[in-house]
């Protein structure tokens, strides 16, 4: 009997929710003991950003200063020591930020001649000073990096991350959805908790799970990344994503019934929102009304406008 | 790709992603948030100083066990006193009499004293789950235990709860 109450008792705790609500001798007490202390916070004084601060002023400098043996030149190379400490000490490195508002799509050259394509309302940010030492970068959003050969090249994003050698790749991290294609050459897809890997090669899809990665063939790899000309396409993509890419690119905002479940296949040029509305909208059976000054579209059922 | 320095953008990632848990984790184990505010800041150090060493994979479970080393060598360890906080906005209604307030008062108290009684294995399990709520299998995860140990921790702490609350509060 009260093994049986336990079990459920354990599938409640594991799995919130009101479903196989407890049954005990004592229940209603235990249950309501237990929900008052799902209440419960800990008493934190310091923020987590201040905590953070604290932190990195103790974290030594990342680059270190060289040792030169010849005793002729030794007196400038404790004074290049000096300045290289002072300049390490004092200065420590600063990420550089390129943030692209919607309406806009960069092209950005990184220190070893990498170049990635940042589409629009994508952020990228990484330390030029480190970047002999670490390739690494941060992205909001989505980019197409083209990564000379080196060191590993990491992209790390809120979602996972990518480390490659040298290839062509896509990284699209949005919302909750992580993918990465893979134009040429190895690319090694990770989840932030680093316990789900898989490695990609060219003209594969991968797609972070929770409990894995998926990867797939791209039936149509020349189409990777074909969003930095401005050439948008659409297999079975939630109707939410596709209208989310069209706000990015004319930097409109898109009233639709956010219930609908439809998905959508094809393309779009951001070239002429008027026609990359009655591209998405015409094989949907949706009407489009456009407000241009406002910046405003409102999505209606019925194929007539 | 086998290279296992981690740069100082992961460092924050990982920071960002686990402060709180190991925030809490201390807290837990000691009742003591001052300490608990400045052993966090030492745990993610030793994580800095052996970033070329440690392996991605267990990073998780790492972090608890440095944080589980720390709170052992801290020498001092005296009576464990909970001031978990309620962390529902509430607006305060009518019916909240200065009586009532009171009660609420009363009942906040008790609920950290029983709190605080539970034995410490099970006790942490148990706090990572209420007040966390993290499914068995991550707390599994973070202690580097089998999902098995921490029901059966999750048990024992129910067993004393119970024991505990049938008594009239």
């Amino acid at each position: 009997m009260k093994e049986e109450n336990n079990k459920k008792l354990h599938q409640w705790l594991n799995e919130p929710g009101d479903s196989g609500k407890p049954e005990t001798s004592n229940g209603d007490r235990l249950k309501s003991f237990l929900s008052e202390a799902s209440k419960l916070d800990v008493p934190a004084k310091r923020s987590k950003q201040d905590i953070w601060n604290a932190l990195e002023s103790r974290m030594e400098p990342t680059a270190k200063t060289r040792r030169l043996y010849h005793p002729v030149v030794w007196g400038i190379a404790a004074s290049i020591s000096i300045l290289l400490a002072v300049y390490f000490i004092f200065i420590s490195p600063k990420p550089l930020i390129i943030e692209n508002d919607w309406g806009k799509i960069s092209t950005i050259e990184l220190p070893d001649k990498s170049v990635v394509k940042l589409n629009a309302g994508s952020k990228l940010i990484y330390y030029p000073d480190e970047w002999d030492k670490t390739r690494s970068l941060e992205l909001q959003g989505e980019a197409l990096f083209q990564v000379e050969n080196g060191s590993t090249f990491k992209v790390l994003t809120e979602l996972g991350k990518v480390q490659v050698l040298g290839t062509v790749f896509n990284v699209y991290a949005r919302e909750k959805k992580f993918t990465v294609a893979c134009q040429s050459g190895l690319v090694s897809v990770t989840n932030l908790d680093g316990d789900l890997s898989r490695e990609i090669g060219a003209g594969q899809l991968a797609v972070m799970g929770k409990t894995q990665i998926q990867i797939t063939k791209i039936a149509d790899p020349i189409r990777i990344g074909s969003w930095q000309n401005g050439d948008f396409y659409f297999s079975r993509t939630p109707l939410s994503e596709v209208f989310g890419e069209l706000e990015r690119q004319f930097n409109v905002i898109i009233e639709f019934d956010t219930s609908q479940k439809t998905t959508y296949t094809g393309y779009f040029s951001n070239k002429d929102l008027d026609k990359a509305l009655t591209n998405v909208c015409t094989p949907l059976g949706l009407a489009y009304s456009l407000k241009e000054k406002k910046g405003k579209v409102i999505i209606k059922q019925g194929g007539q406008r | 790709m086998g290279e296992s320095n981690l740069s100082r953008q992961e460092f924050k990632h990982l920071f960002d992603r686990h402060f709180e848990g190991i925030r809490n984790y201390i807290y837990y184990r000691t009742g003591d948030m001052d300490l608990a505010e400045d052993l966090v800041q030492d745990v993610f150090l030793k994580l800095w100083e052996r970033r070329d060493s440690v392996k991605r994979e267990t990073i998780k479970s790492y972090l608890y066990t440095i944080a589980h080393n720390m709170i052992i060598n801290q020498a001092k360890r005296q009576q464990l006193m909970y001031n978990f906080i309620n962390s529902s906005k509430v607006m305060p209604a009518e019916h909240e009499t200065p009586d009532f307030l009171m009660q609420k008062k009363e009942f906040h108290d008790y609920l950290n004293q029983v709190l605080a009684s539970i034995p410490e294995p099970d006790r942490v399990v148990f706090l990572m789950n209420r007040i966390e709520q993290l499914k068995y299998l991550e707390i599994a995860e973070r202690l580097g235990l089998s999902v098995k140990a921490v029901e059966k921790r999750m048990s024992k702490a129910l067993d004393i709860i119970r024991r505990m609350i049938k008594e009239p509060i």
